[in-house]
């Protein structure tokens, strides 16, 4: 016999964030629950149900009782538990007796860890009534349920919102238990207008109680429904809805008894730029706007309501009223930017502070100019690419003073773009001034533009270097101005656009462009702890793509350019399958390891004169032939060439090891030798610094 | 309430009775600008400690950056805050909050009314609650609070804060379009009473106040709050609280304050706020044991 089981946890509207981390978490922490307790129930046999106010359990076939197990108790060890003829001894009478059974019960078992035998009194648990351990089931899922934010109430229990009601059954049978001054009953309540008080009779009742009550508890029929009546609505007018800030996932669990309506806004409202729309139906409404088969905003707009459908007329009207007021709103604000005009705005900048150690909003907008000047003449652009650009880096800031952005931050960028497409500026201009945000996301999109990606890195590094000059570098899981993306963004930009811009003049010029604002980090500090930021994020790029991290680390100290420190670790990466690559860790190890021994101030020139052994002569000439070959390569970017070349060289390295005392009594014999030795190491450590390299 | 259209009076007189009647105090607004209803000492303080403690009044919330010279029909840099706070929160308050919009004539069944999370924060008084803002068809007509911190102390019991947006309400009610034509009393309007005073303030706010002025105010107030509570005057280092609190307001408006300055400043205040509250309980505290 089996029967089922229901908790359903009655609430106050509970947040649509807590509702999806009770579907993610909870089936799970249900099937643990009745593991830990013993109860044995079937793999498939838990669902959990969750609508605005309430969180159910269904567990389908709970036995009538715990799984009765084997319990196995030691006594002593075989040889000592019976005698040479088989009786058993006083240490075995012994031990029955303390377990109360005779010695014919016990059983010989080896054990496992030790190899060795005892005898055994293996006896079968008690198995409880699973009416008796639901209470305590009942309690735990209730107080150990986890949410993102708790609130207190007024009991000892901490959860989403109030807990109002509980209905716990096992069959037709109540569960009795109470928390936080709530006590357990059969007794749920329906739609807050529609319903009314249910008795549930039994848990294979509860979906359908609930329909009668008005309250559609299945959250995935919910969605289905919903989805189904949008696409009813809204596929014969050929339209589509759109969903950016993912409202259905709010929607959803704000509602027990949907009706999907669809509303409309005066036509003319459409003179507005569609982000701005979309905006008001989204963020505040909740709405779903309507598209046209190209992709055009409609007048139109689906929402879900949780009132009683026959006065869906009424409850339309109202949400269209509200929706109407929010657009004026925002067409009020609008209104006065456009008024106010884009190069006004760009000219008040100097009212806002950027940040309170280094200056305005306006010297950013100056610094911007200045850092997409520099990362033109670095990238050669010139001409009407170069002077868009400074257009748009000069108008980029324009909106932080818009009566838009101040009302949704979220449109930055968005109305600087459209306010200066609006005042006739051309286009790249307009779009480089929105992309210098992008990407906004991890996997976001880059720039389109070219304006857009000189002035989208200028953006960056400003920021990143104002940051680590204001002491305000992220730490740990702390990233206020979410700079770790900003310089994956320069990464990504640059890897992308093939910047080949150098890091350090970079980063050194952005610090300069700060001014004489004191209080600042020294530059030396900020241009080291900057570029070790970055490039961790080119570190991150490339181990993504696959290069090994060990790999990337020998490249990272050899170069400041993202593009040049990609080829270099592509390179070595091939250079570490070759068969030559050996010769090339040999070429490098030995000297290298040898050469720590030359004393900082005895570096210097190798002195030919003072060689001995013929092979000294004949590896000098054969490291100056490869590192002029090397050097060639590198200048042409072939990496793994001159990695090769170097390699060349070993077994002459070999012989040398084999011929010459490198230690030599002599002080200017050994340091010649030792320069010798450092001029090959360092030849290759301009490649790669190969004892990063594991073995 | 009788079948025509409340007025705007109707509503206010409406709600102070339905929560006379529960038992409130009637309260009246703080004397010096406030932001919001919590601001009042009312609630601020009141909520702070053990002892019950039921109120009601009406706030006029002071707002300088959501003026907008009276053109804007939706947007009031004065407007009128409706406030209740029940501690502890009775068990049926969700019924009781919706039976007062009954009260006030909002025939509940015939709308989608909704609890529609938002948790709501005050950081400039280091105060927090978790709740929904209610809606009426799609209007934000409540923002329903049941606190957990204020001024930065863990609240015990927890009261539950009820903030009626008033405007909005009534033109819900009558069914206008812009807070100005709303009626307030037969023959006369919303407008009529506050047109122009939006419209000074908002130019004030906007173009007029001296920011030097304002920032000097700011810590003057600061030093007031610090050199009360030095004395152990609580409730005149509350007030100052209040002040620079409405100073920061108008720099705010005035376009004066960066990003990062604003953290700075709501810091300070919040800070301020910290101490007045453990001031508070330590003083009601004291209180209890003499």
């Amino acid at each position: 016999m089996a029967r089922d089981f229901l908790l359903e946890i009655g609430t106050e509207e509970l947040p649509s964030s807590a509702c999806h981390v009770v579907l993610d978490q909870l089936p799970d922490r249900v099937r643990s629950l009745f593991a830990a307790v013993e109860v044995d129930i079937g793999p498939e046999a838990v669902k959990v149900l969750v609508s605005p106010r309430r969180i159910a359990v269904l567990v389908k076939d709970v036995p009538e009782s715990q799984t009765a197990r084997e319990v196995a108790q030691r006594g002593p060890a075989v040889e000592s538990a019976f005698d040479g003829s088989g009786n058993p001894t006083p240490a075995a009478l012994g031990f029955a007796k303390a377990k109360k059974t005779t010695p014919d019960q016990l059983q010989v078992r080896e054990d496992l860890a030790s190899g060795r035998s005892f005898v055994y009194y293996v006896s079968t648990s008690e198995a409880k009534a699973t009416a008796e351990v639901l209470p305590d089931v009942c309690l735990r899922l209730v107080r150990d349920m986890y949410f993102p934010k708790n609130m207190r109430w007024g009991y000892a229990l901490r959860f989403s919102r109030p807990m109002r009601w509980l209905v716990a059954l096992f069959g037709s049978e109540v569960v009795p238990f109470e928390v936080a001054g709530v006590v357990s009953g059969r007794q749920s309540r329906g739609h807050r207008w529609l319903g009314q008080a249910v008795d549930v009779g039994q848990p294979g009742e509860y979906i359908d109680a609930l329909r009668g009550a008005f309250v559609m508890v299945d959250q995935v029929e919910r969605e289905a429904f919903i989805r189904a009546e949008i696409a009813r609505l809204a596929e014969p007018a050929g339209l589509h809805t759109v969903d950016p800030m993912n409202k259905m996932a709010e929607v959803l669990h704000l509602v027990e008894w949907p009706t999907v309506l669809e509303g409309s806004f005066r036509e003319d409202h459409l003179r507005l730029p569609p982000e701005v729309l979309i905006i008001a139906m989204q963020s505040h409404q909740r709405y779903f706007p309507l598209l046209d088969a190209e992709g055009a905003l409609s007048n139109r707009f689906i929402f879900v309501m949780n009132g009683d459908p026959h006065h869906a007329a009424t409850i339309r009207a109202g949400n269209e009223r509200v929706l109407e007021g929010r657009i004026e709103d925002a067409e009020f604000s609008f209104d006065k930017d456009v008024a106010t005009g884009i190069e006004e705005m760009a000219r008040n900048l100097d009212r806002v502070v950027f940040h309170d150690k280094i200056g305005t909003m306006r010297e950013k907008a100056d610094r911007l100019v200045a850092l997409t000047a520099w990362l033109a003449d670095a990238e050669g652009v010139t001409g009407e690419a170069r002077q868009r650009a400074l257009e748009a880096a000069r108008l980029a800031k324009a909106d932080q003073v818009s009566v838009m952005v101040r009302e949704f931050a979220d449109l930055e960028g968005t109305m600087g773009m459209t306010y200066a497409a609006m005042e006739g500026f051309p286009a790249e201009v307009a779009q480089a001034v929105r992309e210098q945000f992008l990407p906004d996301a991890a996997e976001g999109a880059l720039p389109q533009t070219l304006p857009g990606s000189l002035l989208a890195t200028a953006e960056k590094v400003d920021n990143i270097i104002a940051a680590f000059a204001c002491a305000e570098p992220p730490t740990g899981s702390k990233d206020p101005y979410g700079l770790r993306r900003a310089a994956m963004g320069m990464v990504n930009i640059a890897l992308a656009q093939e910047f080949g811009y150098r890091l350090r003049p970079l980063a050194e010029f952005a610090y300069t462009a700060l001014g004489g604002h004191s209080h600042l980090v020294p530059q030396p500090d900020v241009v080291d702890q900057a570029l070790e930021f970055v490039l961790e994020r080119l570190a991150k790029a490339l181990t993504d793509q696959g290069v090994s991290r060990e790999t990337v680390d020998a490249v990272l100290p050899t170069s400041d350019g993202f593009l040049d420190l990609r080829a270099r670790a592509l390179a070595l990466d091939e250079a570490r399958r070759a068969v030559w690559f050996d010769d090339l860790v040999v070429v490098y190890t030995r000297p290298s390891n040898l050469a720590k021994k030359l004393p900082p101030d005895q570096a210097g020139p190798v002195d030919a004169s003072l060689f001995g052994p013929p092979v000294e002569a004949e590896l000098h000439d054969q490291w100056k032939q490869a590192a002029a070959r090397a050097g060639e390569a590198v200048e042409e970017g072939r990496y793994l060439d001159a990695m090769q070349a170097l390699a060349g060289i070993r077994p002459t390295v070999d012989r040398y090891f084999d011929e010459v005392l490198v230690m030599a009594e002599e002080d200017a014999v050994r340091i010649n030798r030792l320069r010798l030795l450092a001029s090959v190491a360092g030849t290759v450590r301009q490649l790669a610094w190969l004892e990063k390299l594991p073995g | 309430m009788s079948s025509e259209k409340p007025t705007f009076q109707d509503l206010l007189l409406g709600l102070q009775a339905f929560w006379a009647a529960r038992g409130c105090v009637v309260w009246h607004p703080w004397h010096t600008e406030v932001g919001a209803g919590t601001f009042n000492p009312a609630t601020f303080l009141r909520a702070l400690g053990p002892e019950p403690w039921n109120v009601a009044y009406l706030e006029p919330s002071i707002r300088p950056t959501d003026g907008r010279y009276g053109e804007n029909p939706y947007r009031l840099g004065h407007y009128y805050q409706y406030q209740v706070i029940l501690k502890p929160a009775p068990h049926d308050i969700q019924d009781l909050y919706l039976a007062s919009l009954e009260h006030v004539g909002i025939r509940l069944a015939e709308h989608d009314v909704r609890f529609v999370e938002d948790d709501w924060e005050q950081p400039t008084l280091g105060a927090w609650g978790l709740g929904w803002e209610v809606w009426i068809d799609g209007m934000e007509a409540t923002q329903f609070t049941y606190f957990q911190q204020v001024g930065s102390v863990d609240l015990d019991p927890i009261p539950v804060e009820l903030t009626y947006g008033t405007e909005r309400l009534a033109m819900f009610l009558q069914g206008v379009d812009s807070a100005f034509d709303l009626v307030w009393t037969p023959g006369v309007t919303y407008g009529d009473i506050h047109r122009t005073n939006e419209a000074h303030w908002s130019t004030y706010n906007f173009e007029v106040a001296d920011t030097a002025t304002m920032q000097r105010h700011f810590t003057d107030y600061e030093q007031e709050c610090e050199a009360c509570l030095a004395r152990g005057l609580v409730m005149p280092a509350y007030d100052f609280v209040l002040k620079c609190s409405h100073a920061f307001n108008v720099l705010d408006a005035r376009g004066a304050v960066s990003v990062t300055e604003r953290t700075s400043y709501v810091s300070r205040v919040r800070s301020i706020a910290r101490r007045v509250a453990e001031a508070y309980v330590a003083m009601i505290g004291a209180g209890k044991e003499a």
